[in-house]
Parts: structure tokens; C-alpha cells; sequence
């Protein structure tokens, strides 16, 4: 017995077109890469109602490209090429669907030069410029993307999407104080984001030391603040506390307030975790670490 | 002689964790038999039990692997069990080197444990079919993680099998990471549910 997940065709079983049309533009705007339930949707019950969708098809179309891309379903890809192409025969940004389908046969040169082309054609596109920056990083030339999106970014400083992927990039080459700028490029951007501040607290904690380690404790209480129900947060701040609490660097005061913090998390997690009936307590295991933080803030 | 066995539940959490993510990297810690438990008889070798999937979002940062490790560590001397190794899946799909996610935690793995085991996807070889094993196994050896040949450890029978059936249900759905845990804390990361599922199809294929 399979418990109770349904495959995904049961779910989509019996849904009609508008609900799946309705379903799409809402991965659509929240930006979720959920490829294999686009296609299953489009092959079960949008490819036949596709007219049915007036204004959204072309955005449909490009949707399902791009799924279909993602999962390895060139037929599927290729009628939506067809179909968008047809429409808008010189139009960019088919022609950057082009190029992802180059990407998506590893034929990484012809995509560069498609993409090159259309940098040319518009200097002020930027799609292209991040698909190039994509390429670089899928062939595993990280430093060279790297320089590129700072290039990028000097020209479009305000995406933050290109100073996310900057981040990524430099997290993956272990650079964390130039990963740690692209979030504070992002907290300005996005003061109220709880997931930045996370991310942000998330790097300082990593780099350690006592001034970071302050920092982190700052940020993933501000995340705590504008998310409640974020239990990364709340375990940051259990792990700021228990490190400044037997930080040499604490003044005594600051041990002291650092060990009661601690100590006020492990009571949040507990509350939480009777309110979602979580049978076996993960708690446990984090009063091991307490403890012997309170043996060394005493001392 | 074998130094290591790995179970199917391990290689199906490892396999299916990856596949689960496609688009990211994703990485683990390997739970074995405490060998300081068993009794001699059982021989020299390291039976690695089981596999907790950890994350599959930014695996660069430390403040949840610390909280996780605690907890599994926790739970695995509760329960006769020791952290032996860690694994990954990079999120290329050519790439089988342990630089770009957590080789920090690696090495932690191995402060507590001298021997501990790496094993690396080689994404390459995952297809729905499951012809060979698609993992490069390596050990902690003298300060550096050194790959083993595929003759010194075994994989339990039918593991190709049962992976190839759970890829196919597309039985990833079930299994939960630590970070799904810590988007909903009602998801246990011990996946009483998923070792069900892996469990019952390994009886399915019996003794073939």
C-alpha cells in the first residue's frame, strides 16, 4: 500500500481546464519550478483545451517550454517552439528559448553565440546575459561566472535574483565574506524578507567568531521576528546563544542573557513540537548542549 | 573480504534523495552498526544501516548541520548506531569531487569516527533501469579520503532492484529530508514510512 500520497496524474485526475489553467498561473507568479507536474498537466488536459486560454497560451506555451526543457521532453518542447515561433518569428525572447533548448542538448557554444546574438540586438536584455552566466555555471566554470554576473551586476544593480546567484556562486567556492555583501545587497532590498535575514544570519554563523557569531544572533532574531513559525531561525538563535554563552569574548551579563535565550528556544521548540503532535522529542538532544553550557557560563 | 556493507535502505535514501532534487545537490550522513557493540563473530566489517537525508538547499552553511547532527547523534547512540560517513550528490552531473559541498562536515564525521566513509553520486549512472551502482565509495584514511575499490565493500542483494522500483512509484515524494523537517516538524527525518516502503518491496524480491 502506498499510504496516502496519490500519484500526481490521480491528483490532476478530474480537474478541468480552467482549474488547471488556474494552477499553472500560480506557479507562474510564484516562480516554482514544479517541471514535471507542468508537463503531466499540459499532456492530461491543457494540450487539447489549449485554445480555451485566450490571452494566457503564449504564456502557457513558454511555461510548458521551459518544463519540458527541465524534464527532458524535447517532443513537447519542440511543438511549443513551433507554435511560439510561429507566432512571433523575430521575436527575442523565443529566440532565448531557442538557446535553452541548445542548453538543454549540452551544445553550450551554438547556445552562446544564439545568446550573444541577441545581447547584441538589445543591449538592455537582461535574460540573455543570465542565461550566459548559467551556462558558465552548468559547466562547472564557476570563477568564470562568477566574473561575469559581477560584470552584470555593475550594469543591472538592482536584480536580485543575479545577487542571489552571486551568493550561490560564492558559497559554492567557500567565499563566504563576498557571499555574506551579495545578502547585505539583498537586505536592502528586502528588509522585511525573513528567508534573507535567515540566509545572511546563516553565512555569518558559518564564518564564526564572536563578532559574526553577534551578528547572526542579530539576524536570525530579526527572521524570528518577521516569521514566527520559522524553526530555522529559532534553532539559529539556540546556536548563537550556546556559542556566546561560552564565548572567553562574552562579558559576564551577556553569558547570562545568552544562556536564558538558549533556554527560552528549547522552550519554543517544545511548544511547537506537542502543538504538531511530534511523537519523539528532538528536543532531548539539544538539552545535552545546554547543559554543558551551563556548566561553562557558571564557571 | 568485504571492509563494508551497505544496506538497501541506505543506498535507496542515498539514490532516492538525489533523485528527488534533480536540479540540486543534496547530502546525507551514513548511520552503521556500532562496531564496538557487535559481537566478534559477525566479523571485521562496517554495516552501514542507514542514511539520513540532510539537505538539499545551500549546503555550504553549518548552523543547520550542527543542529542535526546533534539530534541524529542523539538518536543513534539511543540506538546502538554510530555516524560512520557522510554522502552527497553534487549538483552537476559530471561532478564526483567532495570540494563544493560541506567537505566541513565530512571531516567532522571523521574527527569522531577515524575510519568514516564518503560516498559521492555519480549522477551518470542514475537511470530508471538501476544497471550499476551509481556511487563512488571512499574512506578517511591518514587525513584524506582515499577511494575504495568496488571490490572492498558490498552492497546488500536486490538494492538495484528495490531502487529501480522506487524510482519508478517515484517513492521520493515520501522520503524527508532535514530540511523538509524543518519546513514542517510533523515530517520525521527518521522515515519510518519510506523504510517501510523500502522494506516491503525488498521482500518482494525475496531470495532471487
Amino acid at each position: 500500500m502506498r499510504g496516502s500520497r496519490k500519484s500526481t496524474s490521480a491528483i490532476f485526475e478530474g480537474m478541468s481546464w480552467s482549474d488547471a489553467r488556474d494552477l499553472l498561473r500560480l506557479w507562474r507568479e510564484d516562480n516554482e519550478r514544479k517541471s514535471q507536474d507542468v508537463v503531466n498537466l499540459w499532456e492530461t488536459i491543457l494540450s487539447k483545451n489549449i485554445f480555451k486560454l485566450g490571452d494566457e497560451r503564449l504564456l502557457v506555451l513558454e511555461q510548458v517550454c521551459l518544463a519540458s526543457l527541465d524534464t527532458n521532453r524535447l517532443d513537447i518542447a519542440d511543438k511549443c517552439l513551433q507554435s511560439l515561433a510561429a507566432e512571433f518569428p523575430s521575436s527575442l525572447r523565443v529566440r532565448k528559448l531557442q538557446a535553452l533548448k541548445l542548453e538543454t542538448l549540452e551544445k553550450y557554444d551554438e547556445a552562446l553565440e544564439l545568446l550573444d546574438s541577441i545581447i547584441k540586438r538589445d543591449e538592455t536584455n537582461a535574460a540573455p546575459r543570465k542565461r550566459r552566466v548559467a551556462i558558465l555555471r552548468a559547466k562547472g566554470k564557476h570563477s568564470e561566472a562568477i566574473k561575469e554576473l559581477t560584470d552584470y551586476l555593475k550594469k543591472f544593480m538592482s536584480d536580485q535574483e543575479g545577487w542571489q546567484e552571486l551568493c550561490d556562486l560564492y558559497l559554492l567556492e567557500q567565499d563566504y565574506a563576498r557571499a555574506a555583501f551579495c545578502m547585505e545587497e539583498l537586505i536592502l532590498h528586502n528588509p522585511h524578507n525573513h528567508l534573507i535575514h535567515q540566509r545572511y544570519a546563516d553565512i555569518r554563523y558559518t564564518q564564526g567568531g564572536f563578532e559574526n557569531i553577534e551578528l547572526a544572533r542579530a539576524h536570525y532574531s530579526l527572521a524570528f521576528k518577521l516569521n514566527p513559525s520559522s524553526i530555522r531561525a529559532l534553532y539559529g538563535i539556540f546556536l548563537c546563544a550556546t556559542n556566546i554563552a561560552v564565548s572567553p569574548k562574552a562579558t559576564s551579563p551577556k553569558r547570562k542573557e545568552a544562556t536564558k535565550l538558549a533556554n527560552w528556544v528549547i522552550k519554543e521548540l517544545s511548544k511547537r513540537q506537542e502543538r504538531q503532535n511530534v511523537e519523539d522529542s528532538q528536543v532531548a538532544a539539544l538539552e545535552g548542549l545546554i547543559s554543558s553550557v551551563q556548566l561553562a557560563a557558571s564557571a | 573480504m568485504a571492509d563494508m556493507k551497505l544496506s538497501v535502505r541506505a543506498y535507496s535514501k542515498i539514490i532516492l534523495h538525489a533523485a528527488k532534487y534533480p536540479h540540486c545537490a543534496v547530502n546525507g550522513v551514513l548511520l552503521a552498526e556500532d562496531p564496538k557493540s557487535k559481537d566478534s563473530k559477525k566479523g571485521k566489517g562496517l554495516y552501514i544501516t542507514d542514511a539520513i537525508p540532510l539537505f538539499h538547499i545551500c549546503l555550504q552553511v553549518t548552523p543547520m548541520a550542527e543542529i542535526a547532527l546533534t539530534q541524529i547523534d542523539h538518536m543513534a547512540s539511543n540506538s546502538g548506531l554510530i555516524i560512520a560517513g557522510y554522502y552527497l550528490a553534487n549538483e552537476n552531473i559530471k561532478d564526483v569531487g567532495i570540494e563544493r559541498a560541506g567537505p566541513r562536515i565530512a571531516e567532522k564525521i571523521a574527527e569522531n569516527y577515524s575510519n568514516a566513509y564518503l560516498i559521492v553520486v555519480d549522477n551518470q549512472h542514475l537511470t530508471l533501469n538501476m544497471d550499476s551502482f551509481a556511487i563512488v565509495v571512499s574512506q578517511y584514511v591518514d587525513g584524506k579520503w582515499k577511494t575504495k575499490e568496488r571490490s572492498s565493500y558490498t552492497v546488500e542483494k536486490n538494492a538495484l532492484d528495490v531502487v529501480a522500483g522506487l524510482l519508478q512509484q517515484r517513492a521520493y515524494d515520501e522520503l524527508v529530508d532535514f530540511d523538509n523537517h524543518l519546513d514542517n516538524i510533523s515530517l520525521s527525518w527518521k522515515n519510518p514510512h519510506f523504510n517501510k516502503l523500502v522494506e516491503d518491496l525488498a521482500e518482494t524480491f525475496g531470495d532471487q
